[in-house]
């Protein structure tokens, strides 16, 4: 101990330098901004197309693009990104692009997922609070549905859902009291990103999507009150996809966290809410 | 007999577009190799090392080894032929092939005896416009997760219905291909289908979805199961239909085959007569009622909560299994513990 105590004397400066230079970064990386939502300074950021787009914000920038082009540019120069998204969804033409949009909804609805949600939308409102997992559990055996995939379904939902209860950039993706009543706002954001893809790939131009994101985002206003309703069903829709394609839980979680980071950046309350979710209208 | 430049073609093309690996051309080449150098070095290098033993390994060692790594090789080769024939089979009838595949993740399948965690294999795997089969084996995934060890292997056709049904099972009395796979259908009714076939089939179903049951399962669907699919167990899930064999048909034979489609053509047929127009009663009550009419629209199947899927237990085969494979292992704990004990000396 004392020799300890007589080398931290003799060398006194450097451990002294080695506490400021920690202490240094740590501050700087504390008070540093963190990145904006990437946004094209070439398209609007506001207006009905700038409020239709942002519906598809978090799976447009996790795709690398940027929320508010409608053309997709990032995708339109890059022979890589474009050629992944061609083998990644099978967009060989238009016809193929029009029936993926078409179908998407149906894609992503699963029977027992979508019907044991619906159960626990029930039960909250009648409670007034986000049954827990238990409580769902039970109220499913009652109604007839019980076995390892009822079981499966509550514990991913349940475990997803701790996992969005995180701050991102200051704000909470799921606080206590909220339920998320459906997953019906991950294809509404898939929808949307993709109606830009097919321009990209020249399957479409800007003002022919035009409809499709008045439509897309119409119906997602219909579903949803607000935007963190929405992008809460748009990430555990998001999860719950990689799940059901055999993902284990957990590791379909940590995929997720690119999808948290967006949605915190789309609220962007650090910088004073300053980022699209919150300045664009629901 | 099929001209060698054709045969040779099937084979290139079945490599090429299997992959080296995926084709066993990898696997058939690689312990070729092995074989030859196995061999080589038990016929120079042993008799080197054991002198004494040099008769007794060139003369018995030396061909018990060749033999075996022969049969091997001519097992791997059978594969390939099988897949060589299937996928040209396929082709010309406009289906897509996949001689084998291996996934580290869950099954994307819905049938009550695929395995919920754990990977996969499937090989000989089928994929056409609403319909696919393959033989469906379960393996521990990465991490070493799998639910379903004791489950032996099967073969399925898979393939669309019309509309969202029920979860409806149907289960041989005598040999159930289920059960054989280690699973029980834990939950729900057992209906008979109709007096007839009381002796031959068990329907399961979901609580209150007995006369829905009995609306699609009619006594000529299960003539019709009986006729052309003996042996089989049928499972409805969600919007498909799972036709499952506990051994595989010769698929590899055209005439098999072609039989397999026709089979699953007129199941498919007379399915999709019975569940054009079904409608779950139970649901549109709910709806009705107002249970969930804010967001009525949720639930895509139409099929109420309850009647989405029936629970599944191990088989008491699957136990025996279990115990069977665990019974040593904890014989030789026991004994451990009771010599440490004093209870017993060895």
């Amino acid at each position: 101990m004392d020799d300890v105590v007589q080398w931290l004397s003799e060398n006194w400066g450097w451990v002294a330098a080695i506490v400021v230079g920690i202490l240094v970064v740590a501050a700087a990386l504390n008070l540093l901004p963190d990145a904006r939502i990437p946004t094209s300074p070439d398209f609007p950021t506001s207006g009905d197309e700038a409020r239709d787009l942002a519906v598809g914000a978090i799976q447009i920038v996790t795709s690398e693009g940027k929320w508010n082009d409608p053309e997709s540019h990032t995708i339109r120069d890059s022979k890589g990104l474009r050629s992944r998204l061609v083998s990644m969804w099978g967009l060989t033409d238009r016809e193929s692009w029009l029936e993926t949009l078409e179908e998407l909804p149906q894609r992503r609805t699963d029977s027992l997922r979508d019907s044991l949600l619906e159960l626990r939308a029930e039960l909250a409102r009648t409670s007034g609070r986000r049954p827990s997992q238990r409580e769902w559990l039970a109220a499913a055996k009652e109604r007839g549905a019980s076995g390892r995939d009822v079981k499966s379904v509550i514990n991913a939902v349940t475990e997803i859902e701790k996992s969005l209860k995180k701050s991102a950039l200051r704000t909470v993706v799921l606080p206590a009291g909220a339920t998320i009543e459906s997953v019906r706002g991950y294809a509404q954001g898939q929808q949307i990103a993709l109606a830009t893809w097919g321009v990209a790939l020249g399957f479409a131009t800007r003002e022919d999507i035009r409809p499709v994101l008045r439509q897309v985002s119409a119906e997602a206003r219909r579903d949803f009150g607000s935007w963190e309703e929405f992008g809460r069903s748009y990430l555990l829709g998001r999860v719950m996809r990689l799940v059901e394609q055999g993902m284990p839980v957990e590791k379909a979680i940590e995929k997720n966290d690119d999808g948290i980071r967006a949605y915190g950046q789309l609220f962007d309350a650090k910088r004073g809410n300053s980022g699209p979710w919150s300045t664009l209208p629901w | 007999m099929e001209h060698p430049a054709l045969v040779m073609r099937s084979w290139s093309r079945f490599i090429r577009s299997q992959g080296l690996s995926g084709s066993g051309f990898l696997a058939f080449v690689g312990g070729a190799v092995f074989a030859a150098a196995v061999v080589a070095v038990a016929w120079v290098v042993v008799p080197l090392l054991l002198p004494s033993q040099e008769l007794l390994i060139r003369a018995i060692g030396v061909p018990l080894l060749l033999a075996g790594l022969v049969l091997s090789l001519a097992l791997t080769l059978r594969s390939m032929r099988r897949g060589v024939l299937l996928q040209s089979w396929a082709r010309h009838r406009g289906l897509g092939y996949v001689h084998q595949h291996r996934a580290t993740r869950n099954s994307p399948w819905s049938g009550a005896p695929f395995p919920r965690t754990g990977g996969y294999v499937v090989r000989h795997h089928l994929i056409g416009d609403g319909f696919e089969s393959a033989r469906f084996r379960s393996v521990p995934d990465g991490r070493g997760y799998h639910s379903a060890g004791l489950v032996d292997s099967f073969t399925f056709v898979r393939f669309d219905l019309p509309t969202f049904v029920p979860h409806l099972v149907v289960t041989g009395n005598r040999r159930s291909v289920l059960r054989a796979a280690g699973l029980a259908i834990g939950s729900g009714r057992k209906l008979g289908g109709s007096i007839e076939f009381d002796s031959v089939f068990t329907l399961h179903c979901p609580a209150d979805y007995e006369r829905d049951a009995l609306y699609i399962f009619t006594p000529d669907l299960l003539a019709l199961l009986i006729d052309h699919a003996p042996g089989c167990d049928l499972e409805l899930v969600d919007n498909s239909a799972y036709l499952y064999f506990s051994r595989e048909p010769k698929i590899w034979n055209e005439r098999v085959a072609d039989d397999l489609l026709a089979v699953v053509d007129r199941l498919r047929r007379k399915l999709e007569r019975q569940t054009r127009s079904y409608a779950d009663g139970t649901r549109e009550r709910e709806v009705g009622a107002g249970a969930s009419s804010s967001s009525a629209s949720a639930a895509a199947s139409g099929v109420s909560l309850g009647g989405l899927r029936l629970a599944s237990k191990t088989s008491t085969r699957g136990r025996a299994v279990a115990l069977a494979v665990w019974m040593p292992g904890f014989a030789v704990i026991a004994v451990v513990v009771a010599q440490a004990l004093g209870w017993i000396s060895l």
